[in-house]
């Protein structure tokens, strides 16, 4: 018995970040990315001979969709379905209207799952007898710890999956919440999570743990990313497989006298894959007053955009102190600086300073701590020109 | 730092010229009527420590009454070190500061006098230390967050530089955007462009309802048109059928039609009669042969005979003719010679020469001229001679002409006879003209001779003509051309005539005898025919026959009757049984044709339903494939997300403007409410002795102050008379100039500022000032002395 194990596919996600001075064949690129991997993976479901392919929520990333996904993930399916490959498919927060709206009928090897925990029955081509139990979400959230309402073990089959899209929580938290012991109680021979982007091993024996998105979604989603392969000959220990077409990589760089030689530096930066890299660029505690403004302004990342390495997009470049700069001609204490920053930040409610005419994602967004770092950072920007 | 002003020089500043103040005592009541110069000596203090007031606008920049030179020194204390700040020009103004220890003069007394100042500078110095009456009304015409703001101006030293940096941000940040939905700045306009992108994107994501649907238009358009195509298959295999039904049944009509056609005789001639017919038939055939052929030897005998003598007839005819032409033209050829011979004679005399011309009549005249005419002329030439001679002599003359004319004549005549001659080869005159006639006639005779030898040649080749035929019948070879060729032909006709005659005579006695024998031989062959006819007959009468013909018609029938026979079992053999039943229901073919052209019609009807169904679904595919090719919408989304990416950035920008100014507000909060509780104390003390312990307690309450009274009453600011508004404000000022002593410690420059105190309140004023002054400078500018006893006053 062999499967795959990918979540969050994100199937159609554009990427968050970028600018318009993207060039057309990297712009093209990124929308075809998350098509590519999932492509990938479908292909070598299909050299791999797996039995089932499970993919425990986030398989779209938004309840709209496009034709050419449509035909994408039909035509994807219907591939398996001739090569006997079984598909089970539990909806997440992203995409749990993926059944309710309008969609291209899924083929008969496909089974999505129900919004109430269900077990469904499956047997393998060399006869071993399969259970994957899991459950679809039906709004953005799911407070419920539904890992309560899981089945233990059924003792009739020879294995026994949970495919389940949450994170480790309690009760009341939206993603579904639970214990790994929640999960280790139930006596299943795999987890296979979804939800969370990053790779991560929750339990090792029974694997309990995300395979992570098979793209890079944005900036923070760093590094090679894919799906699971799993063998029951390997004693059901997932095998990652690198499936990304767009790598994101950040690059720190710390006491940057001038630009030539933070050019300098960029330009020794390698990936080590042959991949398209989109890199972040964050430079330490410059000092440089004119390199500040100049970067602050993009005349800098303009600048380096046009002599990049081969294979590589910086996204951003960006300065960020790790301490608040003292001003000699300063009268006020650096205390009440740093503590009237804190206070102002605490008491932010971004509702008090924009209209619900500013889209409710930009709203949310400076209400993450992301976005409020990124305050953070401009305001100390803005109060260091005021002090200058 | 601890600072003290000692003295005060001026040489020209406002009404002010060449004046020098010594100030002894820390606290110095200057007073003074109106337009005393109390204000101007205070602007001279400030304009020492921090420079002259700039020309701008309405300021009073204090230019000298009396043309006085601008400016002027002051001493100051520092920390108990005594330095003269010297100040001179207004507009290029000089600054020099000289210890006064060691007459030294500071190198860089701009940057010296700011550090001594430090954190100081003029707008700081003018909003804690340096105050007047003006000050403090504009106070009570304040609105609470002003004058909250002034606090906080107060509460933390810069802030005031803060407060204008945090209003400009802020300014700036609205100028982006406003709350206002109708605004029209450039964040709003980004937003809403950012909304109705949303909208077109949503707009857009629906052409995935109309993708499923089309979908799903293709199934079913996919499923109709293979419902036609099974149609189709099934009606073409009915169609085949029905041709082969078709087929099969012109096939049965065959066969009925050669059922209905084999009418069968009763007597069948057996192979055996057959044979014997066969056999007889043919040696009757060989009889009758036989005897026609012998027949036709006995008429080929006579004929041949007949014709033999008619031949030889008609040789005999045409040697004779023959011959008669023969003796014609023997005669005529005779005449010819004779003609001939004639004219060789002729051509002899003139010598084998071409024929000469004939005479001509004026030569004839020539010739015959002479003899009478020389005659005649002759004796006339004698007579007239004669006469003349004698008769009259010179007459002689005549005779001689006469004599001269006839030798002339003469001449002529045998000239003309020479001619004639010469032409006729010399030959005598006389056989010349004797020839004449003869000459005359030779082309006549010459003609006569080329149409007798026509004529022979005529009659020769008429004779050869009707000569061929016997020469051919006698199987002679004879070439004819002369008529000498000809006589001897005639013999040997004649000869091969005989000869063929006789032998004639001799092969007619053969041939009788032949003929006998012929006549037998028919006999025996008419006796075989009578038996084989006979024989025949018999065979007819069999069958009941006139003749062959018909016994062989009657034969031929019957075969022809067992192959249609053959062929029919052959045919329904084809055909199965229960079709053999089915046809025999089906009146004619028609009924057949008719049910296959409708199944053609429906054919053709469902054909083109299968065009128009196949046609839909290309089309509806075409159209699919479009919209995926077509399908932009990861583009937009990716493009949305761009725009979103854009718009954190900008709105990011905008939020931290705002946000920053709260935070240089909420700094300078903090900052004041640290000394806050000092300057609290402070103040509440100061404010309690100033209203005779009224007011017992300053409460900051979040923005607001609140005054509390001795009995608990809590006042807000505006609650307040004007009075106590000034003296809660005027213990506000000293508190923190008393507060921030640790960090400076400049002179008090007060303006008469105490005009709205009662007279109780400006006492304890005073007393407080009194007080402060033993830590601090205090500059005391009044317009009244009447409590000023007890302070050191200057007059002005």
């Amino acid at each position: 018995m062999k499967f795959i194990h990918a979540g969050d596919i994100h199937l159609g996600n554009p990427f968050i970040g970028l600018d318009a001075q993207l060039p057309d064949n990297l712009k093209q690129l990124v929308q075809q990315s998350t098509h590519q991997a999932f492509m990938k993976m479908i292909n070598d479901a299909l050299t791999e001979k797996v039995d089932l392919l499970l993919l425990p929520g986030d398989f779209y990333s938004a309840s709209e969709s496009s034709p050419r996904l449509q035909e994408l993930v039909q035509s994807a399916f219907l591939k398996l379905n001739q090569a006997g490959i079984q598909v089970f498919l539990s909806l997440g927060n992203h995409d749990f209207e993926a059944n309710t709206s309008q969609h291209l009928p899924w083929p008969e090897n496909v089974y999505i799952f129900d919004q109430h925990v269900e077990t469904t029955y499956h047997t393998t081509a060399s006869g071993e007898k399969i259970a994957v139990t899991g459950f679809s979400y039906q709004s953005q959230r799911q407070m419920t710890p539904v890992i309560d309402e899981f089945p233990t073990r059924d003792q009739a089959v020879d294995y026994h999956l949970g495919m389940y899209h949450g994170a480790v929580g309690a009760t009341g938290e939206p993603y579904a919440p639970f214990k790994v012991t929640d999960m280790l109680e139930k006596g299943y021979d795999y987890w296979a999570l979804g939800h969370i982007h990053v790779r991560q091993t929750l339990n090792t024996r029974p694997f309990i743990g995300y395979s992570g998105s098979i793209q890079g979604l944005n900036r923070k989603e760093v590094g090679p990313k894919g799906y699971y392969i799993v063998d029951a000959a390997n004693q059901l220990r997932p095998i990652f497989r690198e499936a990304e077409t767009i790598l994101w990589d950040k690059l720190q760089l710390e006491s940057v006298k001038n630009e030539d030689d933070l050019q300098e530096m960029i330009n020794h930066y390698r990936t080590g894959t042959q991949k398209n890299t989109f890199l972040s660029v964050e430079l330490l505690n410059v000092q440089d007053q004119v390199l500040r403004a100049r970067i602050d302004s993009g005349i800098v990342l303009e600048k380096i955009r046009e002599h990049l390495p081969e294979q590589v997009w910086v996204v951003r470049l960006t300065i960020r102190d790790t301490e608040l700069r003292a001003f000699p001609k300063d009268t006020i204490d650096q205390a009440y600086w740093l503590r009237a920053l804190e206070d102002i930040l605490t008491e932010f409610r971004v509702n008090d300073y924009l209209s619900d005419q500013v889209p409710l994602v930009l709203r949310e967004y400076f209400m993450t701590h992301e976005g409020k770092e990124l305050l953070k950072q401009k305001m100390v920007q803005q109060l260091n020109e005021g002090k200058g | 730092m601890s600072m003290k002003i000692k003295r005060i020089q001026i040489n020209g500043f406002g009404r002010w010229s060449q004046k020098t103040f010594d100030f002894v005592s820390d606290f110095q009541a200057i007073v003074g009527q109106n337009e005393s110069g109390k204000s101007t000596l205070r602007a001279f203090m400030v304009s020492m420590l921090f420079g002259f007031p700039t020309k701008k606008g309405q300021t009073n920049v204090y230019t000298p009454k009396d043309g006085s030179s601008y400016g002027g020194s002051m001493v100051v204390d520092f920390f108990g070190q005594s330095f003269e700040i010297k100040r001179v020009g207004r507009v290029k103004s000089v600054l020099t500061i000289k210890s006064l220890a060691d007459d030294q003069f500071v190198e860089t007394p701009e940057k010296w006098l700011e550090e001594q100042l430090a954190p100081l500078d003029r707008q700081m110095f003018d909003a804690i230390f340096n105050f007047s009456q003006q000050d403090l009304a504009q106070i009570s015409q304040l609105a609470v967050p002003d004058l909250k703001q002034l606090l906080l101006n107060i509460g933390a030293p810069g802030s005031n530089y803060w407060l204008k940096i945090a209003q400009q941000i802020d300014k700036e940040a609205s100028r982006q955007y406003t709350q206002r939905k109708t605004g029209q700045r450039a964040l709003n306009i980004l937003a809403k462009q950012y909304n109705q992108q949303q909208v077109i994107l949503n707009e857009k994501s629906k052409d995935v309802v109309l993708y499923v649907n089309r979908q799903q238009a293709i199934t079913d358009q996919q499923a109709t048109v293979t419902t036609l195509r099974n149609a189709m298959s099934a009606l073409d295999s009915e169609l085949q059928q029905q041709q082969k039904l078709i087929q099969s049944f012109s096939l049965f009509e065959a066969a009925q039609a050669i059922k209905s056609h084999s009418v069968i005789s009763k007597r069948i001639i057996s192979e055996t009669d057959m044979s014997e017919f066969n056999r007889l038939q043919a040696l009757d055939n060989i009889a009758i042969q036989k005897i026609a052929q012998l027949k036709e030897q006995i008429t080929d005998n006579k004929p041949s005979e007949q014709k033999i003598t008619f031949m030889a007839d008609d040789v005999n005819k045409r040697l004779k003719r023959a011959q008669v032409v023969m003796q014609r033209m023997t005669l005529l050829l005779n005449s010819r010679n004779d003609l001939v011979k004639q004219q060789r004679a002729l051509e002899r005399q003139i010598g084998g020469q071409n024929l000469p011309s004939l005479i001509t009549v004026s030569e004839q005249k020539m010739i015959n001229y002479p003899k009478q005419q020389i005659l005649f002329l002759g004796i006339l030439t004698v007579i007239t001679a004669v006469i003349a001679y004698f008769l009259i002599k010179p007459a002689l003359i005549l005779p001689l002409l006469i004599g001269l004319y006839t030798g002339y004549k003469y001449w002529v005549s045998q000239h003309a006879i020479g001619v004639v001659r010469h032409r006729y080869a010399n030959l005598p005159i006389e056989t010349i003209q004797g020839m004449q006639g003869a000459i005359k006639s030779y082309p006549q005779t010459k003609q006569q001779i080329l149409e007798i030898d026509k004529g022979i040649s005529k009659q020769l080749q008429q004779a050869i003509v009707d000569l061929e035929p016997a020469i051919e019948q006698l199987q002679l070879s004879v070439s004819i051309k002369t008529i000498d060729d000809l006589e001897f032909a005639l013999i040997d006709i004649q000869q091969a005539f005989n000869h063929a005659q006789l032998t004639r005579s001799n092969s007619t006695t053969l041939r009788v005898q032949q003929q006998q024998q012929l006549l037998r031989e028919i006999a025996v062959y008419e006796k075989q025919h009578e038996e084989h006819v006979h024989d025949l007959y018999a065979l007819y009468d069999k069958y009941d026959v006139a003749n062959a013909d018909n016994f062989k018609l009657l034969y031929h029938d019957q075969q022809s009757q067992t192959r249609q026979q053959q062929r029919y079992s052959d045919m329904m053999n084809q055909l199965p049984v229960e079709q053999q039943t089915q046809f025999t229901k089906i009146k004619n073919s028609s009924e057949l044709t008719i049910k296959q052209r409708t199944l053609d019609s429906k054919k053709a009807t469902l054909q083109s339903d299968i065009v128009v169904a196949e046609t839909k679904l290309s089309d509806l595919k075409a159209e699919q494939r479009k919209l995926i090719n077509e399908d932009q919408f990861a583009t937009l989304q990716q493009d949305f997300m761009n725009e979103q990416t854009a718009l954190i950035a900008q709105f990011g920008g905008y939020l931290a403007e705002k946000l920053t100014g709260k935070w240089i507000t909420q700094a300078l909060t903090l900052a004041s409410k640290n000394r806050l509780p000092k300057m609290q104390a402070i103040a509440v003390n100061l404010f309690s002795k100033l209203t005779n312990e009224r007011y017992t307690n300053i409460k900051f309450s979040g923005d607001d102050i609140v005054v509390v009274t001795a009995d608990h009453q809590a006042f807000n600011i505006v609650e307040l008379s004007t009075g106590t508004q000034e003296q809660l404000y005027v213990a506000l000022r000293l508190a923190l100039s008393q507060v921030i002593a640790d960090v400076v410690s400049v002179p008090i420059l007060i303006d008469d500022g105490f005009v709205n105190f009662d007279q109780q309140r400006r006492d304890n004023m005073i007393i407080i000032l009194k007080s402060l002054s033993t830590n601090q400078q205090v500059f005391y500018f009044t317009t009244e002395r009447y409590h000023h006893d007890q302070l050191n006053v200057l007059d002005l």
